[in-house]
């Protein structure tokens, strides 16, 4: 065995108000970057490097003021929402404990906050007694977003919050979220491998690739003039209404155990010499506001 | 936990209910003792109805007027069998709840901080639960002296480690859950954590366990009375009676040490029947939540 460097040199700014997209195939490290932004990474886990949020640094802070943070300033939702409730403890002792976790309000207070939340997710109230089990994946879906956002927190990381949904459901989700965003200039951190969400909800997008950010920039910069071969080919493999070929980018992404050196895609990329395999492309600027990590990128403008 | 026995008909729920039946049939018994009991429990009930026995004394077979017979010293066994149920689950219930009470919570720490703390825990329990219970149990109790209350302690003693275990290694379990992941995303207390999230839905497996401890518990006691390092005389209890009729048995003798023992028998199967069954039934049930 060894380490797995799941992320690797990442850097990212997200401002207030600001929904910035991450994407990549499996494995590439975003749901890491998700559980890193709230410190809730498995035990033995070496992070390094350092976190502003509102200019603390989260990594400075003692654990009482962390957990505050979380939840109540930092709110993550999860891909899988089948297993996110406890099965023993009705939605209502869900959010009571949440709430209560951070503020001292009275049950009655709450328990009308809880089920203002559930409204604004379209969850009838009248529901607040069940156990999770009672509940549909949409629902459950929708009532951990409904707890995420109980406390408005000011930075949202949904990580693929609509995967596992159909797409009415994913549909309304995303019509939440965007709400959200405009009512309470909520930030958000999404993280998908579904560009289409990206393209529709998110402001900048960061395409991942094995551990690294190969490219950031404006959506419509990434969808209409991307830089890097990896983010080309990622927009080819999209499947539209007239789309008469499946494009897909051969090869598998790369194990992080001993990652490929030199640029971490040339493996598999066709546009590959033999810089790429010797010197480590560094994060360059090609527009304004747009970057990318490859050798030849100038090439590809 | 009782409402999905009945819609369940399988060998399990029917196992179980046996259980619950024979343990309610025996809890009633004891308290039920002091009104259908035919006898004061202690003192001679029979030297004035029948001619003394030159082998045992005042003991005589079972009759219309003593069901279960006497015992050396005249007093009616049915008496004493029914008077011993009290002092059984006495023993056993105060053995088995405190064993519940330290082992559970210990288990639940160990098992949720990890690490060292974890590490010499288990090392202590380890080394507690590799020792003979029976002669783990016997020093305790040579140390704590006679009486319900005090074998009750020495029977937790040996339970702890047990509860410990099975607690320690659910938590390890439960843990990993993704509910606990997304609390501790929430903000959730490391209290309410542990408790709420993990202890709630670790407890849901101790019945199981509960019962299955419950019916050795019977076993230990009556061994220790039996060893003579467990209730005092004239106290009526099963393993004493056992103890004391067993000089008597190659007299043929046998009523006096067949009916505690059955009383023995009896409640440490419908103790294990209700173990084995809540085991069968709430483990398929355990898989289907997790599922």
């Amino acid at each position: 065995m060894g380490y797995v460097h799941a992320l690797d040199d990442i850097s990212l700014d997200v401002a207030s108000g600001e929904s910035i997209g991450i994407v990549g195939e499996t494995g590439s490290g975003k749901s890491t970057l998700g559980k890193a932004v709230l410190e809730i990474l498995p035990p033995r886990t070496e992070v390094k490097g350092s976190l502003f949020f509102r200019g603390e640094e989260l990594g400075q802070l003692d654990k009482a003021r962390i957990r505050h943070i979380r939840g109540e300033e930092i709110a993550l939702i999860f891909q899988d929402p089948m297993t996110r409730l406890n099965p023993l403890m009705t939605i209502e002792d869900h959010f009571i404990e949440t709430i209560k976790a951070h503020q001292r309000v009275s049950r009655h207070e709450a328990l009308a906050r809880a089920e203002a939340a559930l409204a604004s997710m379209r969850v009838p109230e009248s529901r607040i007694g069940n156990y999770p089990h009672e509940f549909s994946g949409g629902m459950r879906q929708r009532i951990m977003i409904a707890l995420a956002l109980v406390l408005n927190p000011s930075l949202l990381v949904a990580d693929e919050p609509t995967t596992s949904l159909d797409v009415i459901v994913e549909a309304q989700i995303l019509e939440i979220l965007e709400d959200l965003k405009r009512t309470y200039k909520m930030s958000l951190l999404l993280i998908t491998h579904n560009l289409g969400i990206v393209a529709e909800v998110c402001d900048r997008v960061a395409v991942f690739y094995a551990g690294k950010i190969v490219e950031v920039g404006s959506v419509d910069d990434i969808f209409t003039r991307p830089v890097h071969p990896y983010t080309r080919l990622l927009l080819q493999s999209i499947i539209h209404l007239d789309t008469k070929e499946l494009h897909s980018i051969d090869g598998v992404p790369p194990d992080l155990l001993s990652p490929p050196t030199g640029c971490r895609f040339h493996p598999r990329c066709p546009y590959a010499q033999a810089v790429c395999q010797e010197k480590i492309p560094p994060l360059e600027q090609f527009r304004k506001d747009q970057l990318a990590a490859c050798h030849f990128g100038k090439d590809f403008l | 936990m009782l409402p999905m026995l009945e819609k369940r008909r399988t060998l399990a729920g029917v196992m179980s209910w046996i259980g619950l039946g024979i343990l309610v049939a025996f809890i009633l018994i004891a308290v039920l003792a002091p009104i259908i009991a035919p006898y004061p429990a202690v003192g001679p009930n029979s030297q004035f109805l029948t001619p003394p026995n030159p082998l045992c004394g005042a003991c005589a077979p079972p009759s219309f007027s003593h069901w279960m017979g006497t015992d050396n010293l005249g007093q009616d066994v049915l008496t004493r069998v029914l008077w011993g149920a009290q002092t059984s689950l006495e023993v056993m219930a105060i053995g088995v709840i405190l064993a519940l009470a330290v082992g559970f919570p210990v288990g639940l720490y160990s098992g949720y901080v990890g690490g060292s703390i974890d590490k010499t825990i288990l090392l202590v329990m380890d080394s507690v639960y590799a020792f003979p219970g029976l002669l783990l149990a016997a020093l305790v109790a040579a140390m704590l002296g006679k009486g319900p209350f005090n074998i009750g302690i020495a029977i937790t003693v040996i339970y702890i480690p047990l509860y410990y275990r099975v607690t320690r290694n659910q938590t390890l379990s439960v843990r990993e859950e993704t509910y606990v992941e997304a609390a501790r995303s929430l903000g959730a207390r490391p209290w309410t954590i542990m408790w709420l999230y993990i202890g709630y839905n670790v407890l849901i497996t101790i019945p199981v366990i509960f019962a299955l401890s419950a019916a050795d518990a019977i076993l230990t006691a009556a061994g220790l009375s039996y060893l003579g390092l467990g209730i005092q005389l004239p106290t009526p209890d099963w393993g004493l009676d056992l103890s004391v009729a067993q000089q008597f048995l190659t007299d043929g003798v046998w009523w006096t040490s067949f009916f505690p023992g059955l009383m023995i028998i009896l409640l440490t199967v419908g103790l294990s029947f209700l173990g084995e069954g809540l085991n069968d039934l709430i483990n398929p049930l355990l898989k289907k939540g997790r599922a």
